[in-house]
């Protein structure tokens, strides 16, 4: 599902630096249509995550018209050894696409595909109002501002996955790891199952030992992939910390690099993985009522449960990926240094999760 | 000579590292690497002295269990389950002293006997591995011979991610 991307180097860029602001105005001045009298003002290294770096600034422009346009930006760059490979192409086709939608996404000014311009590759994106920060957002005293927080998140999951694919986001299907029956409609399963794959080759290439419960478990997900009744834009990292909020309202979601086609129950499972699960404001039966009745469609109970243990075998397979990214040197980052250590309690979950999916019903696997 | 141990100098690096450094750093990127860093201090500190142990057990049960699970399939089985049973006798025997200290070079292991320990755990993690695949990709197996070593398979999976989640330190991380 991921395209490839220039590495960044082991050592980074330099994103705070001088030679930052230079860059970011020069790919603006490059992609604005017809901008002209392009800068950048008021820039700043801000903490854009583990995947990537972030440079904050004020964009000033003249367009066409004539109009002086003054608009608060973020660059974010593939930051080197990220356990996330990002293609910014595709996700800047996507944030494009979807600012004709009600989707609540930040717009998206230029990319720089290659990193000719920047170094590594790089996004330039609105800079929207809010703060992420999962950890005052999931210790909140305030439990009834966090609980209508936590259903207008619902609410803006219902808003992403009535994205019409076809239509909404046109020629990005299969870029998207939306996999194209001869008909020329997707199939549900085999998109679904794509998206595992992915995953599990992920895991594949990256592990340091073979690993055999999360072999296992990967094995068992493509033995009993469900075949939803449609796909749909899926976020693919939807959680406490990926989306700006202010008071009760979600404001954008953010970090829209593992979007891609899938079953919208994949999504409402990243949400609740323990590590962030927003559980303790809103259940996951309440948050699931709330999305449906946002228009979100009718959530297959065993299907979300399969996806719960994908969600662990998919965060299992990013540790991995993190661990071996700081063994092989190709990052700095401490944070990813010990992800390994993680695994296994994705794992004990996991196990406990398809436990739970093998005694269901038979009737219910559907 | 046994103090300080490990242990204690972990803990008290860490203090020191708390109490001292991280105070000193304003919010930004070396703040987040010494937090991080004090993270693993914390969590080595719980598990510096388990990896022996842990690897002892894990061979063992590892090595049962396969021995069991390959038992039970039944003689007009597949080749490919003779292989996995000879390299599987291979690994329990005793395995060449050059692949041992190769690996345990790679993994900046330096004691002899917990090196040994590791590359039998990876090879033995291999073959369970191999086993699995073999099993799933089985269309003549009898669901009488699948089931009983299915069911042992999963046990398996079950104590080897309790084991290796109380060897991490990491155990009660849910």
């Amino acid at each position: 599902m991921n395209g490839s991307s220039p590495e960044p180097s082991a050592t980074g860029a330099d994103p705070g630096g001088p030679g930052a602001a230079a860059q970011l105005a020069e790919l603006l001045r490059e992609q604005l249509p017809g901008a002209r009298d392009v800068g950048v003002e008021q820039v700043e290294q801000v903490f854009g995550g583990n995947a990537r770096q972030a440079l904050a600034g004020t964009a000033t422009w003249t367009e066409p018209s004539a109009r002086r346009r003054r608009e608060p930006v973020i660059m974010l760059s593939r930051a080197p050894g990220s356990q996330v490979q990002a293609d910014p192409e595709r996700e800047y086709a996507v944030l494009r696409a979807l600012s004709e939608t009600s989707v609540r996404a930040p717009r998206v000014f230029a990319a720089d595909r290659d990193g000719a311009v920047t170094g590594t590759s790089s996004i330039v994106l609105q800079r929207m109002p809010g703060r992420a920060d999962p950890v005052a957002f999931l210790r909140s005293r305030d439990r009834a501002r966090a609980r209508e927080l936590t259903a207008d998140l619902a609410r803006a999951a219902a808003e992403l996955h009535a994205v019409d694919v076809h239509r909404d986001v046109p020629g990005l299907t299969e870029r998207l790891g939306g996999v194209v029956s001869e008909d020329g409609n997707i199939d549900p399963q085999s998109t679904v199952a794509a998206q595992i794959e992915y995953w599990q080759s992920v895991f594949l290439g990256c592990r340091l030992e073979p690993l055999p419960v999360l072999a296992g478990l990967f094995d068992w997900l493509l033995d009993n992939v469900p075949a939803p009744a449609r796909v749909a834009l899926v976020h693919g990292d939807l959680r406490p910390g990926n989306f700006l909020y202010e008071d009760a309202r979600l404001v954008s979601l953010l970090d829209w690099e593992m979007v891609h086609v899938g079953d919208p129950a994949e999504d409402l499972a990243w949400i609740f993985r323990p590590l962030w699960s927003p559980q303790r404001f809103l259940d996951l039966g309440s948050f699931v009522r709330r999305y449906e009745e946002a228009g979100g469609a009718p959530v297959d109970r065993a299907a979300l449960l399969y996806h719960r243990v994908f969600a662990e075998a998919k965060f299992a397979a990013i540790s991995i990926r993190a661990a071996r990214a700081f063994a092989d040197g190709t990052t700095t980052n401490l944070r990813l240094a010990d992800r390994a250590a993680t695994v296994t309690t994705s794992l004990a979950l996991a196990l406990d999760l398809a436990a739970e999916w093998e005694s269901l019903p038979k009737g219910a696997l559907c | 000579m046994l103090r300080p141990t490990t242990g204690e100098l972990l803990r008290a690096v860490h203090i020191q590292l708390a109490g001292q450094v991280l105070p000193a750093l304003a919010d930004g990127a070396p703040r987040r690497q010494l937090k991080s860093a004090l993270h693993l201090l914390r969590r080595l500190e719980r598990s510096w002295d388990l990896q022996a142990t842990y690897l002892e057990a894990d061979n063992l049960d590892l090595a049962e269990t396969l021995d069991r699970a390959l038992r039970a399939l039944p003689a007009e089985a597949g080749t490919g389950y003779a292989r996995l049973r000879t390299r599987f006798d291979r690994v329990r025997n005793r395995l060449p002293e050059r692949e041992i200290a190769g690996s345990a070079a790679e993994a900046g292991v330096h004691d002899p006997g917990l090196a040994h320990l590791m590359t039998v755990n990876h090879a033995l993690q291999e073959i369970l591995a191999d086993l699995q695949a073999a099993l799933r990709h089985d269309r003549d197996l009898p669901s009488t011979a699948l089931s009983p070593v299915t069911s042992m398979v999963s046990g398996l999976h079950r104590r080897l991610v309790a084991r290796a989640g109380e060897a991490a330190g990491t155990h009660d991380d849910n």
